[in-house]
């Protein structure tokens, strides 16, 4: 049991959970701070309806071509009038990026949840085998 | 049997610069991913993409160590190399878990459908399900458990170069490796970015897990001994 002392175990834990919590902490705040990119992402369903009648055609530039392999920018502004939007893409996109943060988040409290335990677990196991040595 | 000797610090120097560069990364890309301009057959749901496209290489990326740290611990019985192997598989199936839950979104509306029995979707959930199956082996397997679950994990391995090739061998509705060369340049830079930023959330995940699995080891080893030297019988 090398150097290793169950108020070492103490401190290591506590920092340990205090770390995690920071990670957490940090990790919404980016949320936070990015959320006003993610409102900007938000679609305008309505914007083909609210759009002005006699609002000019976009400029007859030659449309991209999409590579049969690649992605290819959208020339037309983000928020106008874009593809037809029957199945709704926001929800969507919105759930794939809000499952990623969710699924990374709950895996940290999970880490710092197991890293808790088995270091509690871990100092107290130590503190009854230094005291069954002591008395033999 | 070496006893592991815990770090005295929670987190390393290294380690939490790193998650700064990881908060920074989580901040700028969404900004970056705004910015980026729309695709015009898919439209805003292409954006997944930024997310999606990185998750599947941590995913390949932990099927591989876990697959190469299982070769080692099998020819060789590393220990270390076992609590790799277990750390990098349970972040494979965490990433992995979000590819195959973004993919549907994706697909619902490029597509028109969630699921297509296509070769990389197959062989993706296929990887997914392997290396599930070898952690429940590692835990529930008993004493031939560990060798099980390495057996599982360097069979997963090999699928990665299936997946990987999969959509150029095979006719299929998934988009091509080789649109990530050819995008425009807004495009590519929230790529990387994103991707720059989950291989370090991967690297630092990475390092805490091996460090739960040590402790885990080193838990169970004392329990051994605590065992042995009657300490439960009273």
């Amino acid at each position: 049991m090398r150097g290793f002392s169950m108020s070492n175990l103490r401190s290591v834990r506590t920092q340990t959970v205090q770390h995690l919590c920071s990670v957490g902490v940090c990790l919404a705040l980016v949320c936070g701070l990015s959320a006003p990119a993610w409102a900007d992402l938000a679609p305008l369903p309505d914007a083909r309806r609210t759009a002005p009648a006699a609002s000019p055609a976009p400029a007859a530039s030659p449309a991209p071509q999409p590579d049969k392999d690649g992605f290819v920018p959208e020339s037309r502004p983000m928020n106008g009038p874009t593809v037809d939007e029957s199945i709704p893409a926001g929800p969507l996109v919105a759930t794939a990026y809000g499952f990623v943060w969710i699924a990374v988040l709950g895996y940290i409290v999970h880490l710092g949840r197991g890293i808790r335990r088995v270091e509690g677990e871990l100092a107290e196991l130590e503190g009854k085998l230094s005291k069954s040595l002591s008395k033999s | 049997m070496t006893e592991p000797t815990p770090s005295p610090k929670a987190f390393s120097t290294t380690q939490l610069l790193l998650l700064a560069l990881i908060c920074v990364g989580f901040a700028v890309a969404p900004q970056l991913i705004v910015k980026a301009p729309n695709e015009p057959t898919m439209g805003l749901v292409q954006r997944i993409f930024y997310f999606h496209v990185p998750c599947a290489w941590q995913t390949m990326i932990g099927a591989f160590i876990a697959g190469g740290a299982s070769a080692v611990y099998l020819f060789r019985g590393s220990e270390k190399a076992r609590q790799v192997a277990i750390a990098a598989a349970e972040l494979a199936v965490v990433f992995g878990l979000c590819v195959l839950f973004t993919g549907p979104l994706w697909a619902r509306k490029a597509w028109g459908v969630w699921w297509q029995w296509d070769v990389r979707l197959t062989t993706s959930a296929l990887l997914w399900i392997i290396f599930v199956a070898a952690l429940f082996a590692e835990r529930y397997g008993g004493p031939g458990g560990p060798r099980l679950s390495a057996g599982l994990m360097v069979f997963g391995a090999a699928d990665v170069p299936m997946i990987y090739i999969s959509v150029s061998l095979w006719r299929t509705i998934h988009p091509k490796t080789s649109v990530v060369p050819t995008l425009d340049p807004s495009m590519r830079l929230a790529l990387w970015t994103s991707v720059l930023t989950f291989t370090l959330l991967f690297a630092v995940l990475m390092s805490l897990r091996i460090r739960l699995q040590r402790q885990r080891d080193r838990l169970a080893h004392l329990t051994m001994r605590a065992e042995d030297a009657g300490l439960f019988d009273e």
